[in-house]
């Protein structure tokens, strides 16, 4: 728990999210344009998560904030999280404070 | 059917930041009279209203905006632009003749690559480059300005248009291209060039391939992969011809019918805004417009469809067996005949060459 409540993740900020055609997406901006050639889809969830991490945010904080806003329990909520931040991770888009 | 029609998602914008160029390509669809420049300038859009477009843009929901001319770098506020209207979110892509880009323009695009930038090319030496754009000078600039824009993390795409005064360096574009910036740049050629649009000066007329040229061009890159894959024991002679139809039985139960207005994406799922602030359904078709300066954007856009009035189509058109391989739209109409309903003779003279050449098994098959 102490790991969940200490380490603070922040979303990079060469990524600008705005709706596309209705749909939450994430645009590549700056240098790393050429990871994603496009635009990146986000689900209701993912777009939620997101949003949150525009300013520092524990994992703890994150699943608090879903389960609460889509009315699940934390037990559920939390690998979900878990795989998004792993993914976020993967592709150097967010920071680890 | 009736919520579908009414469901015009603008999906990507193009920005026709000017008209202006710093070259005089003898066969641009956009390019008017030197002499008309001042009154140009006069009357383009400022930046802070092709800022406020992006603002409202990114309110409607467009996820691409292309940055196309006239020669988009060639004005003064493209920095002050172009940043205000990335800031916004956008894929962003650019069409350019790449012999304006400055170190100024190089420090905005290492900040705010483009997603993607066509690169005109127009000759493989500075004697074609004068023939073709006026300036012989261009063909390094164009050179040095690639080759500066391929250090960008942008994609980058090689876009060139041949015409009598650049055929017999169709292929040597394509060897410069590999030469000098790697194998990876593919080169995509015009498919077919109309005559000019929107009170522009080029005469296509008498500078575009015939027909037949242009469609030996069109089959060069394919017959030439073939050679390279076969090798000495290739015969030209045993290439057919087969038009890309897919006549699969599954075909049959997957959904082909899709409502537009104009038959294409234009008005649809995407727009262009003129140098002068007109909403069109691409950059082409002037024959439609609504004042986005007056209206907005987005109202511009909405009210769009209500000027669209299509009468039908000439005789000949509506007889043509054709149809399936005609490249004709309503804007090359409107480009070749000046009338929306009118027909092209030389698209339909391209139309019959390709079916002259298509191998008829596949025809019936």
């Amino acid at each position: 728990m102490n790991k969940e409540t200490n380490q603070l993740f922040q979303a990079k900020e060469n990524y600008i999210m705005r709706k596309i055609a209705g749909k939450d997406v994430l645009i590549p901006i700056g240098g790393n344009v050429a990871n994603f050639n496009g635009f990146i889809e986000m689900n209701p969830t993912a777009a939620f998560i997101w949003n949150i991490l525009k300013s520092p945010a524990s994992k703890y904080e994150i699943v608090k904030a879903v389960s609460e806003a889509f009315e699940t329990d934390e037990g559920i909520a939390r690998p979900d999280v878990d795989e998004f931040i792993s993914l976020l991770s993967e592709h150097d888009m967010i920071e680890v404070l | 059917m009736a919520d579908y029609i009414l469901e015009r998602n603008p999906i990507n914008a193009s920005f026709e930041l000017t008209v202006r160029c710093n070259l005089r390509c003898k066969m641009c669809l956009f390019r008017h009279d030197e002499a008309e420049n001042n009154d140009l300038k006069v009357n383009e859009l400022s930046a802070k209203q092709w800022i406020d477009f992006a603002r409202q843009a990114a309110e409607m929901g467009i996820g691409g905006i292309l940055f196309t001319g006239g020669e988009p770098l060639l004005r003064d506020d493209f920095p002050e632009i172009y940043e205000g209207v990335y800031q916004h979110g956008f894929i962003i892509s650019l069409y350019t003749n790449a012999t304006l880009v400055t170190p100024e323009i190089m420090n905005l695009f290492r900040k705010y690559p483009p997603h993607k930038i066509g690169i005109s090319i127009y000759g493989a030496t500075p004697e074609t480059y004068k023939t073709v754009c006026g300036s012989s000078s261009a063909f390094q600039k164009a050179i040095d300005g690639s080759r500066s824009l391929l250090t960008l993390p942008s994609v980058i795409e090689f876009r060139s248009t041949i015409i009598k005064d650049n055929l017999h360096e169709s292929r040597a574009i394509e060897e410069l291209v590999k030469d000098e910036f790697g194998e990876k740049y593919p080169v995509s050629l015009s498919r077919m060039v109309m005559k000019s649009v929107r009170g522009a000066c080029s005469d296509v007329e008498s500078c575009r391939l015939s027909p037949e040229d242009n469609v030996r061009l069109m089959l060069q890159k394919s017959i030439d992969t073939l050679k390279n894959k076969i090798g000495k024991n290739f015969d030209e002679k045993n290439i057919r011809i087969h038009y890309g139809i897919n006549k699969s039985k599954t075909d049959c139960f997957s959904p082909r019918l899709k409502a537009s207005l104009l038959g294409c994406g234009g008005g649809t799922d995407s727009f262009a805004v003129t140098w002068d602030g007109k909403l069109q359904a691409c950059q082409l078709l002037g024959a439609f417009q609504t004042d986005a300066v007056k209206h907005g954007l987005k109202k511009a856009w909405e009210i769009f469809p209500l000027e669209i009035k299509l009468p039908p189509f000439d005789s000949k058109c509506q007889n043509c067996s054709l149809g399936e391989i005609c490249q004709c739209c309503f804007a090359s109409r409107y480009a070749e005949t000046g009338s929306l309903s009118g027909c092209p003779e030389y698209a339909c003279r391209d139309s019959e060459i390709i079916d002259s050449l298509i191998f008829k098994e596949s025809k019936t098959s």
